[in-house]
């Protein structure tokens, strides 16, 4: 091996704490950034990919009237690619004891020819056997169902036990675990058996030639003349959108969320090995002109050190790259469990290892070229010239800092600004990573508070949502004798359309029919204002209904179908809920409108005590009372099981970003603790001149100590100051990332989380000088002048 | 013929808002196989002419030709191979590189300029050693030798390209008389096989050991 490479190398290990350091630094980087490219390659690819096996749904359309449809016609249609009737309906079924939860089932027309809306065979039987039905996988992580267990499903108001004869998958469907709802499959015999509905009433298509949500309306609106002249009326309509999967808003938080932590966390550990270079540099300087003296090329030299950035991304490549791709396949895996998708990849692409590889090789040398550029091209005298006690350095910068004192603390103020690049690169990083810490804090409490808001927004506690409407004295009579009860206002909920400018055809969307100035619910308006009670009609949307019907200008009139009548309605705000699209009228102007006799279909139920426990206890009183009377109910949810559904969907993205952020703490830190500890090394002379003229162990380390102090403090200060705006941005950011456009998050100030940033930060800003400066003072003062 | 020549040789240095001269108008030439002594008090500047002479250094006025070059209009890395191949130097503090043993900091020498071939590095590097009395501590590092002998492994290293010249800067201001002794006599060795060897030094000299004395007194050569 050439001798140069071989000083490289030993230069390493006599430096090993430092170099330990860049390798755990540089080791974290890759695992971060190499975690987040092997996890986004298995994620995008596997959920689109899960999701594109079920052929799925471009669009179902609802009717009495497809007794008139020729199906074998429609599939000829050039336009239409597959076609078959899979009727849903709404139950209930008993998850666990007096605890009931929502049941979609499907029927299917045939379980052999699956040709779109495709799900898989898990276990048990498939087809289902007569009079049996199939369970989605992801239910029975909330349920006590299996494979020849009994289901007790509630239809009607009858209770019947019907037998699940199977699992199935079927990666198209939202999971049961996060939505709160489950999911059965059955022949058409058994469905009519279970509903009593009528089957072939709801047609799921795919479309051909169709790549966005807009092809399929247009193709939806030829094929809906069609049916016009055909007589078939459209009862309702469904576009989902276009090849996404129902939750991939979640994995694009997780996606994002990876990729700025984990790439921060790589530059990161990029800078503390630029410091690292810049201080072996620093400190070899004389080896360097000695070196240079004897013949050595500037590109000798350069050679020399980028053996050591090389050999440090070895080891840090040879560590993190293979730690990258199992923590990537672990946290894939772990989220496909979440959002109810298999792995697919079994494989990583080569691309990826190149790609991990040439950043842990290429981006140190990058970040370290300035220091490296500087050590080759110093002239031979210049570096014969260092001695390692900077003397016109001292003089600049006591005029910089106009102190000329000698006691510890002017002495450390003036030695901070000594190495001014170095110290301000020192300052940046830890200034950054405090910055992102505390961003981490407050995005989770701003989440926590939009969690909170939605929470409190709705003031009442358990909502019973009947099949049909019925007159409020007879919905609500069978619950007026519950004690814990406080009030009980019925509200009525359907489906309404908006016929807006860009559409030619109304899209269907969630109605709510409430008093405009019920208490039970608090409005976080973000544009204009609530329902005021006028007589003219007016409706409000929630941002899930104003982005897919913008454009929407408030105060503007647009046709709306509350039931079967089309009116005129004002636009009276937009209200911000984590809820599907929906819109509220007045429940007087509804009723007057199109429902003459007030009846009511959701009975909103208050309680005198809104503890979480009494909730879950009155809502088993419901459900019994439900079950005895016979009531056809199509769910009954309390306010604080809906807050852990809404809780679920966000709190993985809680703690990723939590944890990704304290990884950028630590690398940033890190970066603290070298360049305290590299700054330290560079002045063993001066630290053993020092002491020689009678400075005492005790002052080198309060010296030290109270540098690391002047460096961690302004920027501590300036990371908490930075977290401000960032925190807005970041909160705005994932809040249209997890609630839509034009919906960001406000910004939220997590006083824990300052406090812990603000005590965690000191505490390592003082670890990363007191540890070097301990470990100053331990050496001799012969050996310290003697340091080469 | 001369085999180093100064000629009208100005050098100064910014110092803040003042200029330090610290070689004035030097004139003067070395002939082959010349063992030459530059003395003169702390800061009469013969440090600065041996950096003139070694190409550590510019001059800022005037001419500097080493074995017919004007060494002073070589570019650096131009100068750093040139140097290696036709200079040795010898630091006061010997100046070995810590964490290579003696004979790699000898071997590195000849790595740098590669005019010595390959398979005859190692053969050389530990003849070296021998002549200078110190093979028996070739695989250890300096820090594990006597000043003495870090010197003389300093020696080994300067002369590892065979130059012609041999440039030393108070070579045994840091040795014991014995060492020192043993320095002296290597490098009166040297100058009997025909190298030039140019040693600055601030001891009273006795100027039989040399040919030529060049007293340096505030910048200028005095007599």
């Amino acid at each position: 091996m050439p001798i140069i490479f071989k000083k490289s190398i030993r230069d390493m290990t006599i430096r090993y704490r430092s170099t330990l350091v860049a390798i755990l630094a540089l080791t974290i980087g890759l695992w971060g950034v190499g975690s987040l490219l092997v996890s986004m390659h298995i994620m995008t690819h596997d959920l689109t990919e899960n999701y594109l096996q079920t052929e799925p749904v471009h669009i179902s359309i609802e009717s009495e009237d497809f007794n008139k449809l020729k199906l074998h016609e429609l599939l000829a249609k050039p336009d239409i690619l597959a076609a078959e009737f899979r009727d849903k309906a709404v139950l209930r079924v008993e998850v666990h004891q007096d605890e009931w939860l929502p049941l979609w089932l499907y029927s299917v027309h045939d379980f052999e020819q699956l040709s779109l809306a495709k799900f898989f065979r898990q276990r048990g039987s498939f087809p289902p056997t007569e009079g049996t039905i199939l369970v989605e996988r992801n239910s029975l992580l909330i349920s006590d169902f299996d494979v020849n267990s009994t289901a007790r499903v509630q239809s009607e108001g009858k209770i019947i036990e019907t037998e699940i004869s199977g699992i199935i998958f079927d990666p198209a469907q939202a999971p049961a675990t996060q939505d709160a709802f489950v999911y059965a499959y059955t022949d058409k015999k058994t469905y009519r058996k279970l509903t009593g509905e009528p089957v072939n009433q709801r047609l799921i298509i795919r479309f051909s030639n169709v790549e966005t949500k807009q092809d399929v309306k247009a193709k939806f609106e030829k094929l809906s003349d069609e049916f016009s002249r055909s007589a078939i009326k459209v009862k309702s309509f469904h576009i989902p959108e276009f090849n996404e999967h129902p939750h991939q808003f979640q994995l694009n938080t997780l996606l994002y969320l990876n990729g700025a932590m984990g790439m921060l966390a790589f530059i990161m550990a990029m800078v503390l090995v630029s410091q690292l270079m810049s201080s072996i540099l620093t400190q070899q300087i004389r080896q360097i002109g000695i070196m240079k003296a004897i013949g050595a090329t500037g590109g000798h030299i350069l050679k020399s050190y980028i053996t050591y950035i090389l050999a440090m991304s070895l080891a840090s490549i040879i560590i993190g790259l293979p730690l990258a791709i199992m923590t990537g396949k672990a946290y894939s895996a772990f989220v496909a469990g979440i959002l109810n998708f298999d792995i697919l990849t079994t494989q990583i692409p080569p691309a990826i290892y190149a790609v991990i590889t040439l950043l842990g090789f290429a981006l140190p040398l990058i970040f370290s070229l300035p220091a490296l550029l500087k050590g080759m091209n110093i002239s031979v005298n210049d570096a014969l010239g260092d001695y390692g006690i900077i003397t016109n350095d001292g003089t600049a910068s006591s005029k910089a800092t106009g102190i000329t004192n000698t006691n510890v603390l002017s002495l450390s103020i003036r030695n901070v600004g000594r190495r001014k690049t170095r110290m301000m690169g020192t300052m940046a990083t830890m200034a950054l990573g405090v910055a992102i810490f505390l961003t981490g804090f407050n995005v989770r409490a701003s989440l926590s508070e939009f969690l909170d808001k939605t929470g409190q927004s709705m003031k009442y506690d358990i909502k019973v949502l009947l099949k049909q409407s019925l007159p409020p004295e007879i919905a609500i009579a069978p619950f007026k004798d519950i004690d814990a009860i406080k009030s009980i206002e019925g509200w009525l909920g359907g489906v309404g359309r908006i016929q807006n400018d860009s559409l030619s055809t109304a899209s269907p969307i969630g109605l709510i029919a409430a008093p405009f100035d019920s208490k039970l619910k608090d409005h976080d308006m973000m544009q204009g204002t609530w329902l005021t009670g006028s007589k003219e009609l007016e409706f409000v949307v929630n941002q899930q209904a104003a982005m897919e019907l913008k454009p929407l200008i408030i105060g503007r009139h647009y046709a709306i179908a509350p039931g079967d009548k089309q009116v005129s309605a004002k636009l009276a705000g937009v209200v911000r809920e984590f809820d599907v699209a929906k819109i509220y009228v007045d429940l007087d102007n509804y009723n007057r409108l199109a429902n003459p006799d007030n009846n009511i279909n959701s009975l909103m139920i208050s309680l005198n005590d809104r503890a979480y426990d009494n909730v879950i206890r009155v809502k088993k009183e419901v459900e019994h009372i439900i079950e005895k009377s016979g009531m056809n109910v199509i769910y009954v949810m309390s306010q604080a099981e809906r807050a852990v559904i809404i809780f679920n969907h966000l709190n993985i993205i809680l703690m990723i970003i939590l944890f990704l952020s304290l990884l950028v703490l630590s690398v940033s830190s890190m970066g603290m603790g070298s360049a305290m500890g590299i700054n330290i090394i560079e002045r063993t002379r001066e630290i053993g001149v020092l002491r020689a003229i009678g400075a005492t162990p005790k002052m080198i380390i309060q010296l030290f100590v109270l540098e690391g102090f002047i460096i961690s403090v302004p920027s501590i200060i300036s990371g908490l100051l930075l977290a401000l705006p960032m925190s807005s941005l970041a909160a705005g950011f994932f809040g249209e990332l997890i609630l839509g456009e034009d919906t960001p998050l406000d910004f939220a100030f997590s006083t824990p989380g300052f406090t812990i940033t603000l005590i965690v930060t000191l505490l390592f800003g003082y670890i990363a000088s007191r540890v070097p400066a301990n470990k100053a003072t331990e050496i001799t003062v012969r050996q310290a002048i003697a340091y080469e | 013929m001369n085999i180093i020549e100064l000629k009208e040789v100005t050098k100064s240095f910014s110092q803040g808002d003042r200029i330090f001269t610290a070689l004035k108008n030097i004139s003067f030439g070395i002939e082959k196989g010349e063992h030459i002594a530059i003395v003169g008090k702390s800061g009469s500047g013969k440090s600065t002419l041996l950096n003139l002479i070694a190409g550590i250094d510019h001059p800022s006025d005037g001419l500097v030709k080493v074995k017919d070059t004007n060494i002073h209009e070589l570019g650096e890395s131009e100068l750093a191979g040139w140097r290696g191949k036709n200079i040795g130097i010898v630091f006061q503090f010997f100046q070995l590189i810590p964490t290579l043993t003696i004979i790699e900091n000898t071997l590195l020498a000849m790595e740098f300029v590669k005019a010595i071939p390959k398979n005859e590095r190692q053969e050389r590097a530990r003849s070296l050693l021998r002549r200078a009395g110190i093979l028996d501590h070739f695989a250890k590092f300096p820090a594990a030798l006597s000043g003495g002998e870090q010197q003389r492994a300093a020696i080994a290293r300067a002369l590892a390209n065979d130059p012609d010249i041999l440039v030393a800067d108070e070579p045994t201001g840091n040795l014991d008389s014995g060492a020192a002794k043993s320095v002296k006599a290597i490098f009166a060795e040297l100058v009997a096989g025909g190298t030039t060897v140019i040693t600055v030094t601030h001891e009273n000299v006795d100027g039989g050991q040399f040919d030529q004395v060049i007293r340096l007194q505030d910048g200028e050569i005095s007599q």
